[in-house]
């Protein structure tokens, strides 16, 4: 194949590489096709195909292109993300997937009416190294005394993904694991009537079911006391009696089971700020 | 530079793809991966067995480093092995030890840094917009170049924003290693340097935890190092407008993610264009070297337009770390202030044996820095283009005293990241091109250099997070928490769903990391606000001063975290680096401080988990 014709296979490849992550982009959002798409249309198309533009005379190492694929990627989406806040239509999904695609369809056009070819004959070696004379001992290209059947390449390559793929889960289900423990809130609202109660909420992450005991002193004229059980992952909400004109405090236990003393508390105290506003910035 | 004169090198067995195919080229890089996954596979084991407390975790830990270090360096100290090979080695090996930041907390963000860039991504996908008031970090929002790309990665595939960063940082990771290979490669003409170069890089002790964490810098350096290498191909150009344009665009990208590096990029250049104008005038009949002038120019003007324009905020922040460290200076040369101990962080000192490793590894370093600066020095008219790096690599010893200073350590610390890209490739030099080591043939002395280039690493590795730290917190231990439990996490997402978002919050320095992201709160940031949490949080009773810190930095909330109360934190402080005891604790926090707001007048105690307790506080004012 000549020079030519596979400068442009490797054009149109960059291509149809950055429209079909567009199209997972747009079509597979949150799958793991999406993923990979994501990941194709941001860190590899426009460095590939920038690299197609600018080192189009074979002046670079495989390991230098995939460096400057890479690279030059980051540096696109860095400058990308500033160019799309000043633009109108924020940084969304759109707008990154359009610009991706634009600077990456533009570098290939570009390449394609720049095209030349690789090396000009009487140029500098521009794959040369910048000394005059090399370390004793040292060249570019030298046969190694160890090398393995490319079936055995594949297969050791194989087992270090899988050992890398066990590394993670295990490490990943040890930090999702987390001791049980449950969650009691107590917020004032106001009810239907337009009248103030409490709305205590209880939040299971035990792991496992529990029978809870609420005691709430202060709301109402004697205290109350609710006994119930909560599934794994599940909440239990109660609204305490109106509080009325009562100004004192309430208190609010809960109790594992018939344990004798509560384990989490609440309380309210009505000189507190009743209904929390959101502030925004500063 | 001028133009190369021919190589003269001996002719030797050649071997090309046609050849004998891309297996060859690859020599033992496969077994070696399985190798270095396996060490990645114990640091992991590492990782969940300190989780539940159970076993040796840390012999794990070491075990795996090993497993990783020794088998690439090893394999980089040989002369058989192609550039291929070379290359694959330092792209795993720079990977590895990335993985092994990634085993320590897979689905989460675990380090404090962390969430400083985790913050202004939120804001980003909440906002739509950049460059909005980072209440953990003001001026960080200032450099939105790795939160940019993250929002963006985020935005196109819907993954979380801690799968996105480990995937850039991963992306960052790859593009350095290659770079500094491809740099030193160009440079010197030797891949088995440039191999061992990329590898020692590694022993700078950034590079295990700090530079693989979701932190501006560690986007910044991969960017750094790429444009140096973008520059280096330019010089071997003639013309090349497209690749000036995208030289410029590696500048502005340094430029707008992290000051620091924006800086050593512009000195950089300004140096390169320098000696090439200086080389250019004693030579005037030869070719001209290419001088990056324009370059120069155009870093000094970004940083400069930047800093006016959005990233004011910079020179205080950088202004009050370099005023500190030269006070400490200043203080510790006069006698005012006692030196600082070695190997210790706040109130814990490392084992005997990792003390012991590292200040071998120092040594090993300074004579090899020592060796590799005569085989630099000697080869300077063969392969003048890495002075640069040997100037780079003798600030290395220079900076070694600093560390017996309290506020200047860390300046100290931080810095070899950047003189480790000198520093790797002369400790190659010395380690394989010196007198001493060419005398040595065969496989012993070849695996003795391996050995060699491996301690310098351990020892990078010994110092690179304190002890404890190192892996991650038992979630149910009792002890003083060093990264967010699940628990403190669910309380910060249940102050954001049930109190609204922007809430201004009192709490511990690692609650407010959760409030300000999990629960996109508004925690107290002492520079701006005026008042510190400590103020606050520190007092054992609701005395006038607690309530007058409550009125005056309008904080309607305060997060009690009751497991301070079971040690003092590594860092000296609980809440904030300004507490009147910081550095000081003897015995931990008091329940009594803890309990203060519970049964007060005017506070309510709105949400408990056992651990975590949420008091709103707006009637104590």
């Amino acid at each position: 194949m000549s020079v030519q014709r596979r400068l442009d296979s490797v054009l149109g490849l960059i291509g149809a590489g950055a429209i079909l992550c567009a199209l997972l982009v747009l079509l597979a959002k949150g799958t793991a096709a999406g993923t990979i798409g994501g990941v194709g249309l941001e860190l590899v198309a426009p460095g590939c195909a920038l690299t197609a533009l600018v080192f189009s005379r074979g002046e670079l190492r495989r390991h230098e292109m995939a460096l400057t694929a890479l690279g030059i990627s980051l540096v696109v989406a860095a400058l990308g993300a500033l160019l799309l806040d000043g633009l109108p239509g924020s940084l969304g999904r759109t707008p990154w997937t359009m610009f991706l695609l634009a600077i990456t369809f533009a570098a290939l056009t570009a390449a394609l009416l720049l095209r030349r070819p690789r090396r000009v004959p009487g140029a500098i070696n521009e794959r040369a190294p910048l000394v005059v004379r090399r370390f004793e001992d040292e060249d570019d290209e030298r046969a190694p005394s160890w090398y393995l059947p490319p079936l055995m390449n594949w297969f050791f390559g194989v087992v270090a993904l899988v050992l890398i793929a066990v590394a993670i889960l295990v490490a990943r289900d040890a930090a999702n694991e987390s001791p049980g423990f449950t969650e009691l809130s107590a917020l004032p609202v106001s009810d239907a009537g337009g009248e103030l109660r409490l709305r205590v909420h209880v939040q299971n992450e035990e792991g496992d079911s529990v029978a809870y005991r609420l005691r709430i002193v202060g709301a109402g004229a004697k205290p109350s006391e609710t006994s119930f059980r909560v599934s794994a992952g599940a909440s239990r909400r109660i609204l305490s009696e109106a509080l009325g004109e009562r100004t004192g405090r309430v208190d609010v236990s809960l109790y594992r089971g018939s344990a004798p003393e509560p384990f989490l508390h609440a309380s309210y105290d009505p000189s507190t700020v009743q209904a929390p506003v959101a502030e925004k910035g500063r | 530079m001028s133009e190369p004169e021919p190589i003269n090198a001996a002719p030797v067995r050649r071997v090309t793809t046609a050849q004998a195919g891309i297996s060859r080229e690859l020599g033992l890089l496969a077994p070696i991966a399985v190798l270095v996954a396996i060490g990645v596979l114990c640091v992991a084991l590492a990782d969940a067995a300190h989780r539940g407390s159970n076993g040796p975790a840390q012999t794990f830990f070491w075990i795996g480093i090993v497993i990783i270090v020794l088998p690439v360096a090893t394999r980089l100290c040989s002369i058989d092995a192609t550039r291929l090979e070379r290359v694959g080695l330092i792209a795993l090996f720079g990977l590895a030890l990335y993985l092994t930041k990634v085993t320590y907390s897979p689905s989460r963000l675990p380090f404090s840094d962390e969430f400083v860039e985790f913050r202004t991504v939120l804001d980003i996908l909440n906002t739509g917009g950049m460059f909005h008031f980072n209440p953990l970090l003001p001026v960080s929002s200032s450099y939105p170049g790795l939160p940019g790309i993250t929002a963006g990665l985020v935005q196109l595939t819907g993954i979380s924003v801690s799968s996105a960063a480990i995937i850039v940082i991963g992306s960052g990771r790859i593009v350095l290693m290659l770079a500094i290979f491809a740099t030193v490669d160009r440079l010197s003409g030797s891949p088995r340097l440039a191999g061992l170069a990329a590898c020692l890089y590694a022993a700078n002790p950034n590079f295990l935890y700090w530079s693989s964490q979701f932190d501006y810098e560690s986007l910044a350096l991969p960017l750094f190092a790429l444009t140096i290498f973008l520059v280096l191909i330019r010089s071997r150009r003639r013309v090349g407008l497209a690749l000036d344009l995208l030289c410029a665009a590696g500048v502005c990208a340094v430029v707008i993610s992290h000051h620091l590096t924006s800086y050593l990029l512009a000195a950089v250049l300004a140096l390169w264009a320098l000696t090439a104008l200086w080389i250019g005038r004693r030579r005037p009949r030869q070719v001209r070297p290419y001088a990056p002038v324009g370059l120069a120019i155009l870093a000094v003007a970004a940083i400069v337009v930047w800093l006016i324009a959005v990233a004011g905020s910079t020179k205080n922040y950088l202004g009050s770390i370099a005023s500190n460290a030269g006070n400490g200076l200043l203080d510790t040369l006069t006698g005012h202030n006692s030196t600082r101990a070695l190997f210790t962080s706040g109130t814990e000192v490392a084992p005997f044996w990792e003390r012991g490793l590292s200040v071998v590894a120092v040594l090993v370093t300074l004579i090899a820095l020592a060796l590799g600066a005569v085989v630099i020095w000697r080869g300077r008219r063969e392969r003048p283009a890495l002075i640069p790096f040997l100037l780079l690599a003798l600030v290395y010893p220079l900076l070694l005293p600093l560390r017996l200073i309290g506020s200047a350590a860390e300046t100290a610390n931080r810095s070899t990241e950047f003189l480790y890209l000198g520093l790797g490739a002369v400790i190659a030099a010395g380690v394989v091109f010196s007198q001493p080591t060419k005398r040595l043939r065969g496989a012993v002395p070849r695996l003795l250099t391996g050995l060699v280039c491996s301690l310098i690493i351990f020892g990078g590795v010994a110092v690179s997070w304190q002890y404890s730290a190192r892996l991650p917190q038992d979630p149910s231990a009792e002890e003083v928490p060093y990264e967010l439990t699940p628990q403190a996490i669910e309380a910060a997402a249940w102050s954001g769903s049930a109190l609204g978002n922007g809430q201004r919050f009192a709490s511990d320095l690692i609650s407010r990391l959760g409030l300000a992201t999990y629960g996109y709160q508004r925690p107290l940031y002492a520079p701006s606000d005026g008042i510190s949490s400590w103020q606050v949080m520190a007092p054992e009773e609701v005395d006038p001063a607690v309530r007058q810190a409550i009125r005056e930095g309008a904080v309607r909330f305060v997060l009690v975290e009751r497991r301070l109360h079971d040690g003092i934190p590594t860092s000296g402080y609980y809440f904030d680096r300004g507490e009147p005891e910081a550095g000081l604790y003897r015995r931990p926090i008091g329940m009594r401080t803890l309990e203060k707001f519970e049964n007060q007048p005017g506070a309510s105690l709105i949400y408990d988990n056992g651990t975590q307790q949420i008091f709103a506080v707006g009637g104590l004012k």
